[in-house]
């Protein structure tokens, strides 16, 4: 269960740095770090530079994307940027546009 | 449950910048920068928030530092404690909790004294500036003037600055030349000035046309005294 939830309807401009899971299901600009799991849901518009151990996109995502561990792009998810892990999973149905580099 | 509405920035997670929305937002853990929502936002007992505020209700347990403007009710709890400006129309600061800063609960009965006046930019221009008054020594007639010479300098274009210090001279020189119409000794020395600055404040006169009618209605209401 996440711990920090941006609801809906919520616009953060800004960072968000974290050592605990956050789920974002608003908007979100600026860059976003955090030690755990990012989850951004299908509502959310995420406008930033993320750092994190696992990402997990169903919504759109528009920056680069650090994971330590994992990067998952759902089918609902759209993304524009690059993408530095040990672990991709692309899902069937996603978009995607820009580098991948599994050389971490 | 109602988490599902509302948006928690949890204990270990740090905001920084700007938050807007239309939901509740529940701090544990820290936000600095600006807070504007139509809902409620509630400060936990462990959460720290560096920021201004605007939200319909704020329920503090935490630490607060910022001035805070709710337009329904702010809420202080006993572990609360903040530093900062409250303009709310409800106030509840219970037993316990610490606080500095001013309390605003909006127009009680009657508006702010004009004495407050400087802080608010609206009050200000309707009050007429104590500079045009003091120069005239007469307070009635001076405030019934007032608004209009202020009108006149506004209508006037720029240059008219050295108009307007002509007309506090022409003033002071009709003050000394009525005084000197009723025998008093001060006006010898002021009423040769009385002339040269009035063949000034002619000359500059012309620049801002409406003034002679004024300065005629101070003389007219000089001389019913």
């Amino acid at each position: 269960m996440a711990n920090t939830i941006i609801g809906s309807s919520i616009v953060i401009d800004g960072e968000i740095t974290g050592e605990e899971d956050l789920v974002v299901e608003g908007t979100v600009k600026g860059k976003i770090v955090l030690k755990e799991n990012l989850l951004v849901e299908k509502s959310a518009v995420v406008e930033a530079d993320i750092e994190s151990a696992a990402v997990t996109i169903s919504g759109q995502v528009t920056g680069n994307v650090v994971a330590a561990d994992r990067v998952e792009l759902r089918s609902e998810g759209r993304m524009i940027g690059d993408i530095r892990a040990p672990r991709i999973l692309i899902a069937d149905g996603a978009t995607f546009k820009g580098n991948v580099d599994m050389d971490v | 449950m109602t988490d599902n509405l509302a948006t928690v920035i949890g204990a270990h997670t740090h905001v920084q910048g700007r938050i807007e929305g239309d939901q509740d937002l529940n701090v544990l853990g820290r936000v600095d920068g600006q807070i504007a929502l139509s809902k409620t936002l509630t400060v936990d007992a462990n959460g720290v928030v560096v920021a201004e505020v605007q939200a319909t209700r704020v329920l503090i347990s935490g630490t607060l530092v910022g001035n805070v403007s709710a337009s329904e009710l702010i809420h202080i709890a006993a572990e609360g404690r903040v530093v900062g400006d409250l303009i709310s129309p409800r106030i509840v600061i219970d037993d316990g909790a610490s606080f500095r800063g001013n309390v605003d609960m909006g127009d009680l009965d009657a508006p702010l004294p004009l004495l407050a006046a400087p802080r608010a930019a609206p009050r200000a221009r309707t009050e007429p500036r104590p500079v045009q008054t003091r120069p005239a020594p007469r307070p009635e007639p001076a405030l019934a003037e007032s608004p209009e010479p202020r009108r006149e300098r506004q209508a006037a274009p720029r240059p008219s600055r050295a108009a307007s210090e002509a007309e506090t001279l022409e003033s002071r020189a009709e003050a000394a030349a009525e005084a000197l119409s009723r025998g008093s000794k001060r006006t010898r020395s002021s009423g040769k000035e009385s002339k040269a600055p009035a063949a000034g404040a002619e000359k500059t006169g012309k620049k801002s046309a409406p003034k002679p009618p004024t300065a005629a209605g101070k003389r007219s209401r000089a001389r019913k005294r």
